[in-house]
């Protein structure tokens, strides 16, 4: 058995993935059951992009999250394989290597392969579908194509779901975000990359006025994160007042975050703060996609929630409400078009595979 | 603007638990190691809960930077060093309470010095200070190690960390009070650059505690009701960023200073 295993690892000679992290920023955490390998990045990037995972070939992990918007997509809800709604609002997939915790509200996915399951695996709603068809859906990628990429990212040309899911997280991983004009003036030094008005906004994002950063604080811009030097955990959920169904702090029964996860009365309407990095092109906004726009959701937190949301009991205190005027308010969305990072959004090696490839 | 205090609690008690030599104090702890307990706290429910003036509130968070430990020993202040772990650097400690929530890591409740049971057994005080030093407090958020990058006591490189963080929230009102003491007054360009020379109030505490000669086994009481004594709970919305020359951070500071809210159990 041991002769076996090393000469499993003698055919594998998988190429150790270089992060190429600007500014110093700190490594994610990797399992270290799925090491990162520039070959299993793009075998996972092949799978990202191919109708092939998906039950009735209609749909890709890619329809739902679009390079173009972060990784996210530009409606309010996503539509599963066989017309399923899913009713929550696609993440964008910006910066996942470094989350705390996965999906817009759970505590129990310890890392991306877990989370992969889901969207793979569900069958309320159906979203890729593979549930009952995971033997013939095999079968798909006994191409010469791909047999060529699972040999080189795991020694052996044979797809097996656990090979996917590890493929398709470090695929996932690779997606980081650190080139935004915000990183280019804090990080890099560069007192240029900002203008005097987005300076502006940063100020008042940072205040305790606004109270903004008590739950998209940090380098990732959420507390819901950790690095190779940030391990604690921060407790990221939260209620921000949306609704207020019975008076008594009822989220909609299709949707009640945390506490359909925890049957804790007390994580009624938590969520996950997400990153705000690119938040100004993953639009819609909150879990249920119901706001449309960034001027719309800082309307609803500087009135200290959403109508009857604003008396929901279980709403984080820093939703409190704040005054700002127009010209604070434009220079509020003007730092949020800061965390905009160009590169991320266009760099090939995020989009689909060239032709021929997988 | 350091600010001194110094306290001669009681130790009678101490020093009887410690000459007996088999009073409770029997679970083996490494030394240099300081538990830290709260006082007055339930901390076996989510979130914990305590009694204020009559009144039930709940702890959302509550968490204290200490830094710069050091032991007198023959009338001359040693340097200390914490030991390195995640919540420690060799010169700055988190202590970080949580309730009993489910999932949730119990915190950091205790203080673990690098230093001999010889060596505490000596010392006749423990100075420490909550706060930062000013390099630790606007370092580079991307550069600092555990504990110092922990986003949630974090402002900006601006104005830094906050030394202490108390939210509390009246589960029956749904009033929340909140205080967050760190440096006020910082100037830079913008928050994400450091200041250049100390803010206007650094609002670091010195902590001066008497020890206990051959008596290395002791423990730290955090009284939160002791710090927020004399506010008016319901009546605030606490102390977040405010100068302390004034209202509630006024008498919060005071506080810090002058009441025993961090002891000796």
């Amino acid at each position: 058995m041991l002769l076996v295993a090393l000469l499993s690892a003698c055919d594998q000679p998988a190429t150790p993935y270089q992060w190429q992290l600007p500014y110093n920023v700190p490594e994610p955490v990797v399992p270290a059951e799925n090491p990162m390998t520039v070959e299993k990045v793009a075998l996972g990037r092949a799978l990202f992009y191919d109708t092939a995972l998906c039950r009735n070939s209609t749909q890709s992990c890619a329809t739902c999250h679009q390079q173009a918007y972060a990784f996210a997509e530009p409606r309010r809800h996503s539509v599963g394989a066989t017309g399923d709604k899913v009713s929550r609002n696609a993440l964008a997939l910006v910066n996942v290597a470094y989350n705390g915790n996965f999906t817009w509200a759970h505590k129990g996915l310890a890392d991306i392969e877990q989370q992969l399951l889901i969207p793979l695996f569900n069958e309320d709603p159906v979203e890729l579908g593979v549930t009952g068809h995971d033997e013939a859906m095999l079968a798909r990628f006994d191409t010469e194509a791909y047999r060529d990429l699972f040999d080189a990212a795991y020694g052996d040309p044979a797809a097996s779901w656990d090979r996917i899911v590890k493929a398709l997280a470090s695929f996932v991983r690779s997606l980081v975000s650190f080139s935004s004009p915000f990183d280019d003036y804090a990080y890099g030094g560069d007192d240029e990359a900002l203008t005097a008005r987005q300076i502006d906004g940063m100020k008042l994002f940072f205040s305790e006025r606004l109270e903004c950063f008590h739950c998209h604080g940090g380098v990732n811009f959420t507390q819901s994160s950790k690095h190779a030097r940030q391990a604690l955990d921060l407790r990221p959920f939260h209620n921000t007042g949306l609704y207020n169904e019975d008076g008594h702090g009822a989220y909609p029964a299709s949707d009640q975050g945390l506490a359909s996860v925890t049957t804790r009365a007390d994580d009624m309407g938590m969520f996950r703060a997400p990153t705000l990095r690119n938040i100004a092109v993953s639009a819609p906004y909150m879990h249920d996609g119901s706001v449309a726009t960034l001027s719309e959701v800082i309307d609803i937190y500087a009135a200290g929630g959403r109508g009857d949301g604003i008396t929901n009991p279980y709403k984080s205190p820093f939703i409190k409400g704040f005054a700002l005027t127009a010209e604070e308010k434009e220079a509020l969305i003007d730092f949020l078009n800061s965390l905009t990072d160009q590169q991320f959004l266009h760099n090939p090696r995020h989009g689909p595979p060239p032709q021929g490839s997988e | 603007m350091a600010i001194s205090k110094i306290r001669l609690a009681a130790l009678v008690a101490i020093v009887l638990l410690g000459a007996s030599g088999c009073g409770p104090l029997t679970d083996s702890r490494k030394a240099g190691e300081i538990p830290v307990h709260l006082s007055g706290v339930n901390d076996s429910v989510c979130p914990m809960t305590m009694s204020v003036s009559n009144r039930d509130w709940q702890i959302n968070y509550l968490g204290v930077y200490v830094s710069n430990p050091e032991v007198r020993i023959d009338g001359r202040w040693q340097a200390l060093n914490f030991q390195k772990n995640d919540w420690q650097t060799k010169k700055v400690a988190l202590l970080k309470f949580h309730g009993m929530c489910e999932e949730t890591p119990e915190g950091n409740t205790r203080l673990l010095l690098d230093a001999s049971e010889k060596l505490m057994k000596l010392a006749t005080n423990l100075r420490f200070t909550i706060g930062l030093p000013f390099e630790q407090n606007h370092a580079n958020p991307l550069s600092q190690p555990s504990p110092l990058n922990d986003s949630s006591m974090f402002w900006s490189w601006q104005a830094g960390h906050k030394f202490i963080r108390l939210d509390l929230t009246n589960p029956d009102t749904q009033h929340n009070f909140s205080y967050h003491l760190g440096s006020i007054g910082c100037e830079s360009d913008a928050p994400v650059r450091p200041p250049e020379k100390a803010c206007a109030f650094t609002n670091r505490v010195e902590m001066i505690l008497p020890m206990t000669q051959l008596d290395t086994e002791l423990d730290l009481s955090l009284s939160v009701s002791t710090m927020v004594a004399q506010v008016a709970l319901p009546q605030t919305e606490g102390c977040k960023f405010d100068p302390p020359s004034e209202g509630v951070c006024k008498q919060l500071l005071h506080n810090l200073l002058h009441r025993p809210w961090l002891d000796w159990e």
